[in-house]
């Protein structure tokens, strides 16, 4: 059975019906019944034991650290969480354990949390899923045949398939949104610098975002606000649709050769029901999306062949294929296309900038397609068409969460807004998801 | 430029680096070249 959402665990903790350390073994009992088939847990907090005792202790003598006091997270395994290692996914990361938990973990520790363990990820967040690694990748709860998107695989999975209602990601080009939009959860990339990276590895420093995995829009912002104190994220989840001017960028995506016209239906149906919610919808034309792409991935690779070529000379007979071929191929680049790359940055901003001017977020696909099989991988990385980098690039913050069933797999709305307005994002997301049964629906394992 | 002409040239680059190329990642990390190189140019365009 899948775990309790935050808000009905939370009662039942306050008016004793379930302790902290209940709910632990329900998590557990959870992930004991599904994740041979997820495979989305790769280590168990020690520590879990202890912090669900200590929620039961302080809340029998009237000491409530707020709404996530007892409950579960899971944490991606590029994130520290003291006294386990941080692996990256790769066999080639030094195996000791954190020292502390990262600025992100020890807030939700902070809270309440009970810090559950570590999931998986693609290989240092870059490429996957690939066979052959020390741990086999996480497989999609709605259809383990088919991937999760990453790189936050695990945080994805989990909470799709019910093992855990909040996870811990982070996302370079949409290594937060496109798992989510795969797995049919909500996934934030916040502001760019909202969530503290410390703590976390750093795959681009300039595109790098921390930020939540959460089975619903609510559970989200509650989430964000935690890791994020000075972020405003739920201040107007009841708002509706109302009075709201959204922008749809549909022709961003419509045209790619890539799409696959029932995730466009999909997209195009969210959008009709924000509509008939009470917003009004306009169409809005978008800067060149190539040429935001091309930006991002001259940035990530060029960033990341730097960061990564150390440990690629000294225990490269350790790396997988997959992430050997995808950062080797940045010996291409040069400083100069870097600088370049980043000259443009600005000026893309300011375009994103001016279309929010005349709405308040712009609506459009997450992913073009929905998540692949695992044998279209068989001979190596397969391009996954989506709408994410940009983002990166812009800082914008950027949601998404599900909007349809595509072959019985989950698709994605991604709603944009305003630089430090997670709070118009999560009331267009809140008015969404309550206008529509996407989020109450959850995989059978 | 052929893909023997690419594969030589990537092999030069990552030989500058310390890094060898090895065959069974030829053609993964050419395709990930070419789409690198097409990206750069399209950046260098875009310069005002």
């Amino acid at each position: 059975m899948p775990v309790p959402s935050v808000e009905e665990a939370g009662r039942a903790l306050r008016d004793g019906r379930l302790t902290a350390v209940e709910l632990l073994a329900r998590h557990r009992a959870r992930i004991a019944a599904v994740d041979g088939k997820v495979r989305a847990f790769w280590a168990m907090d020690p520590r879990a034991d202890a912090q669900a005792a200590q929620a039961d202790a302080e809340l029998a003598s009237g000491h409530d650290r707020g709404p996530l006091h007892g409950i579960p997270f899971a944490t991606k395994d590029m994130i520290d969480v003291a006294g386990l290692p941080t692996t990256n996914g790769s066999r080639a990361m030094d195996r000791a354990p954190a020292v502390r938990d990262a600025t992100a973990v020890a807030r939700l520790v902070a809270a309440g949390a009970v810090s559950l363990g570590k999931v998986a990820t693609y290989e240092w967040g870059f490429v996957g899923p690939e066979a052959g690694l020390e741990r086999p990748p996480a497989a999609n709860p709605w259809n383990p045949a088919h991937i999760t998107g990453g790189s936050s695989s695990g945080s994805a999975a989990a909470v799709a398939a019910g093992m855990v209602r909040l996870a811990l990601g982070s996302d370079t080009g949409g290594s937060i949104r496109s798992p989510s939009a795969y797995c049919g959860v909500v996934g934030i990339k916040p502001t760019r610098g909202t969530v503290p990276a410390e703590g976390f590895f750093d795959l681009s420093p300039m595109l790098d975002n921390p930020g939540p995995i959460a089975a619903t829009v609510a559970e989200t912002a509650l989430m964000l606000e935690v890791i994020a104190p000075a972020c405003t994220a739920q201040a107007r989840l009841t708002e509706g649709a109302a009075g709201l001017r959204l922008g749809y960028a549909r022709d961003w995506f419509a045209h790619d050769p890539a799409l696959d016209p029932r995730v466009l239906k999909a997209v195009d149906d969210a959008v009709s029901g924000l509509s008939l919610a009470g917003a009004a919808i306009t169409e809005v034309q978008m800067p060149d999306y190539a040429l935001m792409e091309a930006v991002g991935a001259v940035m990530i690779h060029v960033e990341g062949l730097k960061l990564h070529l150390p440990s690629l000379k000294a225990k490269g007979d350790l790396w997988g294929r997959m992430a050997t071929q995808t950062v080797q191929a940045g010996a291409v680049l040069t400083d100069d296309d870097l600088r370049r790359a980043e000259a443009l940055v600005p000026a893309l901003t300011t375009s994103i900038d001016a279309v929010l001017e005349t709405c308040d977020a712009i609506l459009t696909a997450t992913v073009l397609t929905p998540a692949p099989a695992f044998a279209a991988f068989d001979k190596g990385a397969v391009w996954t068409p989506m709408r994410t980098l940009p983002f990166n690039v812009t800082g914008h913050p950027a949601l998404s969460l599900p909007c349809g069933l595509v072959d019985g797999l989950p698709v994605g709305l991604q709603i944009v807004g305003r630089k430090g307005d997670e709070a118009g994002v999560f009331r267009i997301a809140a008015a969404f998801e309550a206008a529509t049964d996407h989020s109450v629906l959850r995989p059978r394992l | 430029m052929s893909q023997a002409l690419e594969a030589e040239a990537l092999r030069k680059a990552l030989a500058a680096l310390g890094l060898y190329l090895r065959p069974e990642d030829e053609a993964a990390t050419l395709s990930t070249a070419r789409f690198l190189l097409q990206s750069a140019r399209l950046v260098r365009a875009a310069q005002p």
